[in-house]
């Protein structure tokens, strides 16, 4: 495996995170938009900011495809643990992929949303509730995703792991910090609600700092491992 | 081991101060609260075994302690 | 335990444990937050809905959690000390009994015609209350593991660090309880 190439992909981690994040701003949706206003509300929200909504889901659905090479490059982390971890990074890899699609659907939906904002409000309100709940209530893989890597980290056997212990119970932790925003479904104030302090701002705050600490952690250990390209050109001369 | 009963004890009185509240008065939620913290730390110290741990992990428990503990109460007060 | 034992400095389980614990411990700070603005946003309600719990049940649960609390230090020290460690199934017990008086608890509540959509106060009071049993449930779990560790003839290094950070778990269930109880039960 080449360092380089994967070095490249984890920090892909760190593009994400500022794609996702400008995306965020652009859209006006820090604060986020609340279950509880009215469908005229919601419709004149998006005549207002029609052209920062299309751009900013733009950037979104980048941020999306630039999740995919950090997925995979701490599924090959995983696999460098110890080949026998196999299956965890395919789970991992599986959960991410499903996060690419977590992202990528909401923002079509949104985009969908803002693309008539004249149209009768009740059928704007309906689309923009499809787009929110999809969006937000996507805690599954990521927990998934969570409880792989902390497990793989602590299979770890190295006197000191690529990854580091603690960071297996970081894992645990964000996994938990996801679960509340399946919530959502049920309130349409308060902290469960899709704007809610639960739902949105701990499940997207820690979603977005496990990337960053992640991406710092898998290029780190990147710089601790061989890399093998070398023999690989060298082989056929052999 | 003077602990155990000890967090009986506190359990018990809380629990009569609560339920003899009845219309409850600030102080009685106040004391209830405060009780509650106090068992909180005894539990962190002597069954976490924080009492022997680390100056940073003990600090970091009698932290949390003071930073909740001032939260909730302020919360109650006003 | 020795008097010099006993100074000098110890981290309970692996030290990256502690990141977990803390971290669940802050989270539900920030639930005991919202149960407080609740009740000072709308004494009224909070005060007419506590009606619907059942006090005697939550405090037979915090005398339960507390037993257990206790039954796994005592255990611990036996594993520490290579003695056998005969309180553990009983702390497994006690948490059980905890489970189950929950669970009737909410059957009860439930019963009484109040879902989580009722109003704030229930839905604070099942999801938290969940998500404390969903803890204990996982803390089942590292019951096991010590009832599990406590039938070995003697614990190397790797394995006492395993039961320590089972105990600490263990122990912070019971911890965040001892808030959540007053907090929904008793603090009208």
């Amino acid at each position: 495996m080449s360092r380089r190439i994967l070095v490249a992909s984890a920090s892909c981690g760190y593009l994400f995170v500022a794609l996702f994040f400008a995306a965020l701003v652009t859209c006006h949706w820090i604060p986020p938009m609340a279950p509880s206003w009215s469908a005229e509300r919601v419709a004149a929200f998006y005549t207002e900011h029609a052209t920062s909504i299309r751009a900013g889901l733009v950037l979104m659905l980048a941020g999306a495809v630039v999740t995919a090479p950090f997925v995979a490059a701490l599924s090959s982390l995983i696999r460098r643990i110890d080949p026998r971890l196999a299956p965890l990074a395919a789970t991992q890899l599986v959960c991410g992929a499903a996060n690419v699609a977590a992202i990528f659907v909401p923002v079509l939906l949104f985009t969908a949303t803002a693309y008539r904002p004249d149209r009768s409000p009740d059928i704007t309100m309906a689309l923009n509730d499809l787009a929110w709940i999809t969006l937000v209530m996507n805690a599954f893989p990521a927990i998934g995703q969570a409880v792989v890597v902390g497990v793989a980290i602590l299979a770890d056997k190295r006197p000191t792991p690529l990854l580091p212990r603690w960071s297996a119970y970081l894992n645990f932790w964000m996994a938990f910090l996801f679960a509340p925003s399946v919530l959502l479904t049920f309130f349409k104030t308060g902290p469960f609600a899709w704007n809610g302090i639960l739902s949105f701002w701990v499940a997207a705050g820690a979603f977005g700092a496990w990337f960053l600490v992640m991406t710092y952690l898998l290029v780190r250990a990147a710089n601790r491992m061989d890399d093998d390209r070398a023999a690989a050109v060298l082989e056929p001369a052999a | 081991m003077w602990v155990f009963p000890a967090l009986v004890v506190a359990t018990l009185s809380s629990w009569l101060l609560g339920i003899e509240g009845g219309g409850m008065s600030t102080p009685i939620g106040c004391a209830v609260v405060t009780i509650a913290l106090i068992k909180v730390r005894v539990v962190g110290l002597h069954f976490m075994e924080l009492r022997n741990a680390p100056t940073a992990l003990r600090g970091a428990f009698e932290v949390y302690v003071v930073v909740t503990g001032a939260v909730l109460l302020a919360l109650h007060l006003t | 335990m020795t008097a010099t034992a006993a100074r000098t400095k110890h981290i309970p389980g692996e030290s990256g444990l502690w990141v977990f614990l803390f971290g669940d411990m802050i989270m539900f700070s920030v639930f005991f937050g919202f149960v407080a603005v609740l009740h000072g946003r709308h004494p009224a309600m909070f005060r007419a809905s506590q009606q619907a719990l059942h006090p005697g049940l939550g405090l037979l649960n915090t005398l339960l959690l507390l037993t257990a609390s206790a039954l796994v230090v005592r255990g611990l020290r036996h594993l520490r000390t290579g003695r056998p460690a005969r309180t553990l199934p009983w702390a497994l017990l006690c948490a059980l009994g905890f489970a189950a008086i929950k669970g009737s608890e909410y059957a009860l509540v439930i019963r009484a015609g109040h879902t989580p959509s009722s109003n704030d106060f229930f839905m604070y009071y099942f999801v938290f209350t969940g998500i404390h049993l969903a803890h204990l449930t996982i803390g089942l779990g590292a019951l096991t593991v010590l009832v599990v560790l406590s039938r070995r003839p003697s614990l190397g290094p790797g394995k006492l660090l395993l039961a320590e950070g089972a105990a600490a778990y263990w122990h912070m269930v019971d911890l965040l309880w001892l808030l959540l109880f007053p907090l929904f039960y008793l603090v009208a």
